[in-house]
C-alpha cells in the first residue's frame, strides 16, 4: 500500500513536471508580448484615472513635425516659442549636417539642444516634451527605414531624457498632469513601433517602453492625481513595492498533482 | 512576482481607489497565468494577446464593482478571462482543435522548447486533446495558470469538489496516455 502511494506520488510529480515544461515552452508569453500588453493596459489604467487630462492633450497622438507641445501653456509663452524656434532650427541644422541618430554628430546635436533649455521648470518641461517627441519621431523614421542602429540611438537618447523629465520638480499641476498624459501617449507610439522596428532594435524598444511606463508612474505618484483617495501606494517605490516590469511567473501556489485518494 | 493573498487584497483596494501603480502590480502578477490559460483555450498567440489585454481592461472597468466577500480575486479575474474566451469562441466560431495547436507549436519556438525534448512536449499536447473540454479547462486553470482549487472553482462557476473530480479524472487520463502508469 505504501509502495503504491509512493509510486503514485512519483508519477504525479513527473506529470506535473511535464505539464509545467509544456506550459513554460508552449504557453508562456514572450517578453515582447508581455511588454505590449502591459503598455496598453497601463495606458487604459492611466486614462481611467485622468480622463480630463486626456482630452486636453489628445493632439499629441497625431504624427508631429519637429515639435509637439501637448501642454496648455500657462507659463512664459515667449520662452516656449523661443525654445521651439531654436529646436526647430537645431533640427534643420542637424539634419543638414547629417547628424542622424547613431551618426557621428548625433551626440553633439543632443548636447546643443540641451544647452538651450530654459530654466523655468514649466517651460523646461515643455521643452523636454518637445525633445522627447523629436526622439520618438527619429526612432519611428529609423524603424521605417529598417535602420536598427538609428532606432537604438534615438531610443537611448529618449530613455535618458525621459528619466530626466520625470525627475523634474516645481511644475504646476497642469504641467504635471499634461506631462503624465503625454508620456502615456508615448507609450502608445513605442508600443506601435514594436510591430515595425527591426528585430535588432526590439530589446531597446522594450527598455524604452519600460522606462517610459515607470516615468508615467513616478509622475502620477507625485502629481495632481495623488490627491486624497488616489494617494500613493502604501509601499514607496524603490523599496519592496517598486514596480517590477520583468515578465512574471505564475502565482506560487501551484497545484501538485493529487494522489488518487485526493479526488472527490 | 510572488504576492500573498493579503498583498493582493491590498493592491486590489488601492487599484479600486484609482491607483494605476497598484493595478500594474496586479497585472505583473497575473499576466502570465492569464495568458497561459487563454492561449491554452484559443491556441493562437495573436488572439491570446488581444484577449489578455481585453481581460485586464475589463477588470479595470469592473474593479469598482468587485467585492471580495470570500471570492478570491484570482478566481474573479479568471472568470472574466473564461467569459472572454467563451465570447471569443462563440463570435469567431473558432475551432480550437489540433490544427490550431499545431500552428502554435510550429510558429512559436521558445528557447525552452529547444532545450526540452520537443517530442515529449508534442506527446503532452496530443494527450491534452484527448481530455474532455472541462477536464482540459481544469488542467489549464490548476496547472498552467497555477490557481488553487477554490479559485479554479470560482472561475469555472462550479463547486470546488467538482473541479477536484475533473482534475482527478484528467490526471488519470494523462498518466495513462503518457505511459506514466507503466511504472507500476
Amino acid at each position: 500500500m505504501t509502495d503504491d502511494r509512493q509510486t503514485d506520488d512519483r508519477q504525479n510529480d513527473e506529470l506535473a513536471r511535464r505539464l509545467e515544461a509544456y506550459a513554460s515552452a508552449r504557453l508562456s508569453p514572450d517578453a515582447a508580448t508581455s511588454a505590449r500588453v502591459r503598455a496598453r493596459v497601463m495606458r487604459a489604467a492611466h486614462r481611467a484615472v485622468a480622463p480630463v487630462a486626456e482630452v486636453a492633450t489628445a493632439p499629441a497622438l497625431a504624427p508631429s513635425p519637429a515639435i509637439v507641445v501637448p501642454i496648455r501653456p500657462r507659463g512664459p509663452r515667449f520662452v516656449t516659442a523661443l525654445f521651439a524656434a531654436l529646436l526647430t532650427l537645431g533640427l534643420f541644422a542637424g539634419a543638414a549636417v547629417g547628424a542622424r541618430p547613431g551618426g557621428p554628430l548625433y551626440e553633439a546635436r543632443l548636447a546643443v539642444e540641451a544647452a538651450f533649455l530654459p530654466s523655468d521648470p514649466n517651460a523646461r518641461a515643455e521643452a523636454d516634451l518637445a525633445r522627447l517627441q523629436a526622439r520618438l519621431d527619429e526612432a519611428r523614421a529609423a524603424a521605417e527605414g529598417g535602420d536598427a542602429g538609428a532606432v537604438l540611438a534615438a531610443l537611448d537618447a529618449y530613455q535618458d531624457l525621459v528619466d530626466e523629465t520625470a525627475s523634474a520638480t516645481g511644475l504646476s499641476d497642469e504641467h504635471e498632469a499634461a506631462l503624465e498624459d503625454a508620456l502615456g501617449h508615448h507609450l502608445d507610439v513605442l508600443t506601435d513601433l514594436l510591430a515595425d522596428a527591426p528585430d535588432a532594435a526590439l530589446p531597446g524598444l522594450e527598455r524604452a517602453i519600460e522606462r517610459s511606463d515607470r516615468a508615467v508612474e513616478r509622475i502620477h505618484e507625485r502629481g495632481p492625481a495623488s490627491e486624497p483617495g488616489n494617494g500613493p501606494p502604501a509601499e514607496p517605490p524603490g523599496q519592496s513595492g517598486k514596480p517590477d516590469h520583468s515578465p512574471q511567473g505564475p502565482p506560487s501556489d501551484r497545484p501538485v498533482a493529487p494522489s488518487e485518494d485526493s479526488g472527490d | 512576482m510572488n504576492l500573498d493573498d493579503a498583498a493582493i487584497e491590498r493592491l486590489v483596494d488601492e487599484a479600486r481607489a484609482g491607483d494605476p501603480w497598484a493595478f500594474g502590480r496586479l497585472f505583473d502578477h497575473y499576466n502570465e497565468p492569464i495568458y497561459r490559460y487563454i492561449v491554452s483555450r484559443v491556441h493562437r498567440p495573436t488572439d491570446a494577446e488581444d484577449l489578455t489585454q481585453l481581460v485586464f481592461v475589463k477588470a479595470l472597468e469592473a474593479l469598482p464593482r468587485y467585492e471580495s466577500r470570500g471570492v478570491p480575486f484570482g478566481g474573479w479575474l479568471f472568470r472574466l478571462a473564461r467569459n472572454a474566451v467563451i465570447d471569443f469562441v462563440r463570435t469567431r466560431h473558432q475551432h480550437t482543435g489540433l490544427d490550431a495547436a499545431a500552428e502554435h507549436a510550429t510558429h512559436e519556438t521558445a528557447p525552452d522548447d529547444q532545450a526540452i525534448d520537443r517530442q515529449m512536449l508534442d506527446v503532452v499536447a496530443a494527450a491534452l486533446t484527448e481530455l474532455t473540454d472541462e477536464q482540459r479547462e481544469a488542467i489549464a486553470l490548476r496547472f498552467f495558470a497555477g490557481l488553487s482549487a477554490r479559485e479554479a472553482a470560482e472561475a469555472m462557476g462550479k463547486q470546488e469538489g467538482t473541479v477536484r473530480g475533473l482534475q482527478f479524472r484528467a490526471i488519470a487520463a494523462l498518466r495513462r496516455r503518457l505511459g506514466l502508469d507503466d511504472d507500476r
